[in-house]
């Protein structure tokens, strides 16, 4: 038998294979896919997430975690359809405009669906006008656009103005080292957040406000 | 191409290969043969592709098989030339890619390159034309190939210059005991490798050993044995050239990293990092100031003249070039991020005056700061 507790240690220290196979066994003996997200993907994530806020662990061992996790999402994602159980929110997110690191972005995406979100990852270098499509084929709750480079931090207020400007009902959440609470204020944005970690408590409490 | 050898090489050439080729002046209109018989329905045949895809064939010295329309159609052109003029094209469209007969893509390839032969064979196009684009291609490919690979140099050569830069203030916060802090600089540097190498296990693998190799001189200047260190590195690196998944790097990573941050931590030395740290942290609070060499020199307990060397030597800038580089980096932020006037960013970053700032700024970002400003600045 195996049991969730396992699992959320698979996804913590980054065990890809042993998270798939916990997972497959784990629905297999019954156990409710929503049960698996809540109670062990969750709560690995925000484990590893706080580990990393703490300085306690180094990238790399983020980035397995999150894959081992998205490895499980892969097997639960559709059980969770099969159940009609339907995501509370729907978020886009994406690299802005001239900036093509994915990491931070990944990470949130990854933490987004982990919470329960269905994510829409538009991928980097996403022009403002990709955006507005996008925005107005899915309609989302939640936009969250990234940017590593201070060089593109003047991307993501264009692109929180073109979103803005579709006039449609959602909240917009900005992150990226370079990033600051006044910039944000400053963009228009509805929250910033400073790491992927805090990026789903985030998203939460803007949606909530 | 006459009507006469048309109708004798069409036979020849249907029953070898099963396609049917049809022959265009050099507007792509079809002269000889009837458009139709392949059987695409499409009906999107421009008489400009035709020509263009012969073109393409021209450009490469190879037949170029593209798609005639949306529904994934191809066509291939050989160009009909008259010593170097183009006077026409051999046309082969309308062919059903996505139909079930087994190993398409290979009947597809070996019969466009059959219409090229034939054309050579019966002089009707210009052989050593297109041998030449051939040549050229293959060139242009090999330099593609070259640019591909230099990227793992630039790759490198920027980790270099990250790293450079945050060593003084790792190290400073491993030999005080921070060891968050040093983690967390630790990870910025790992982000920005992370972020350059994520699709090639080898890159990243050799830019994480290339952080290791500096990490490791560091630390031998920190007063760590040198011995110990090449012993651990011997057996990391060992260990590194079996690894294979990104699961047993992060692992690598972790335990080459609290290994080094441990000796470097033993080490008793009160090395050079600490006085550039010390150094650093100096400049940028007094960048305002009219700040020479020998005030900081002076300020960290070192000789002007050793204190260039150890800064050009671990830091790889001299001390103007860094101190100029800090006054842009602040007037960049301010200019972004605040509404000061150009003459009062001049006076806060250090520079004489407003001509002073611009000169510089220009000739590092190549943009004035009133350009500048315009592009990146905010919430106007």
């Amino acid at each position: 038998m195996s049991n969730i507790e396992d699992l959320r240690t698979a996804v913590i220290s980054g065990k890809r294979k042993d998270a798939k196979v916990l997972t497959t066994a784990l629905l297999e003996q019954g156990i409710a896919p929503e049960r698996l997200l809540e109670d062990a993907l969750i709560p690995a994530m925000t484990v590893v997430g706080d580990k990393f806020k703490r300085n306690e662990v180094f990238v790399p061992e983020m980035l397995v975690s999150a894959r081992a996790m998205k490895e499980s999402m892969k097997l639960i994602e559709p059980k969770l359809i099969e159940a009609g159980i339907k995501p509370k929110y729907k978020a886009i997110i994406g690299t802005v405009e001239g900036d093509l690191h994915d990491i931070g972005k990944n990470l949130v995406a990854t933490m987004w669906k982990g919470a329960g979100f269905d994510v829409i990852d538009l991928g980097v270098n996403v022009t403002p006008s990709a955006f507005v499509d996008a925005i107005e084929t899915h309609e989302p709750d939640i936009v969250g656009l990234s940017a590593l480079l201070t060089t593109t931090m003047p991307a993501m207020r264009e692109t929180v103005a073109a979103v803005k400007a579709t006039g449609k009902n959602f909240k917009i959440v900005i992150g990226g080292a370079p990033v600051t609470q006044t910039y944000a204020d400053e963009v228009g944005a509805d929250g910033y957040s400073p790491d992927a970690a805090s990026a789903v408590d985030l998203a939460k409490s803007v949606l909530a406000a | 191409m006459t009507h006469d050898q048309y109708m004798a090489l069409l036979p020849i050439y249907e029953a070898e290969y099963g396609f049917s080729f049809v022959v265009t002046d050099i507007s792509g209109k079809v002269v000889i043969g009837d458009s139709c018989m392949t059987g695409c329905t499409c009906g999107n045949r421009s008489e400009k592709l035709r020509i263009e895809s012969a073109r393409q064939t021209l450009t490469f010295g190879e037949p170029i098989i593209g798609l005639c329309c949306e529904d994934g159609y191809a066509r291939w052109s050989i160009p009909l030339m008259q010593n170097s003029e183009l006077t026409g094209a051999l046309v082969v469209e309308g062919v059903n890619l996505e139909s079930d007969e087994q190993d398409m893509p290979q009947k597809v390839r070996k019969a466009a390159h059959a219409l090229l032969e034939l054309a050579i064979k019966h002089n009707l196009t210009n052989a050593a034309s297109l041998q030449l684009a051939k040549l050229t291609a293959k060139k242009e490919q090999n330099r593609f190939l070259v640019i591909e690979a230099s990227k793992e140099t630039w790759a490198k050569d920027e980790l270099r210059t990250i790293y450079l830069r945050e060593e003084p203030g790792l190290l400073t916060a491993i030999k005080e005991g921070h060891t968050s802090e040093a983690m967390e600089i630790l990870n910025r540097i790992l982000t920005s490798i992370y972020s350059v190498a994520t699709d090639s296990m080898e890159l990243l693998k050799s830019c994480i050993l290339e952080l290791v190799v500096m990490m490791s001189r560091a630390a031998v200047e920190a007063g760590a044995e040198p011995s110990v260190i090449l012993g651990n590195n011997y057996r990391f690196i060992t260990d590194l050239s079996t690894i294979t998944d990104e699961e047993d790097l992060a692992v690598w990573v972790r335990n080459m990293l609290d290994a080094l941050i441990d000796r470097i931590n033993k080490s008793e030395a009160y090395p050079h990092f600490m006085i550039l740290n010390k150094a650093l942290t100096y400049m940028e609070e007094h960048l305002h100031e009219p700040l020479k060499r020998d005030d900081v020199a002076k300020h960290v307990g070192m000789s002007p003249s050793h204190f260039s060397k150890v800064m050009t030597e671990r830091l790889g800038q001299g001390f103007s070039e860094l101190l100029n580089q800090f006054r842009i980096n602040r007037a960049k932020q301010m200019i972004m991020q605040t509404n000061h006037s150009l003459t009062s960013i001049a006076l806060e970053c250090g520079f004489f005056d407003q001509s002073h700032l611009s000169r510089t700024f220009k000739k590092a970002t190549s943009l004035s700061p009133g350009a500048y400003r315009k592009q990146h600045s905010l919430g106007q």
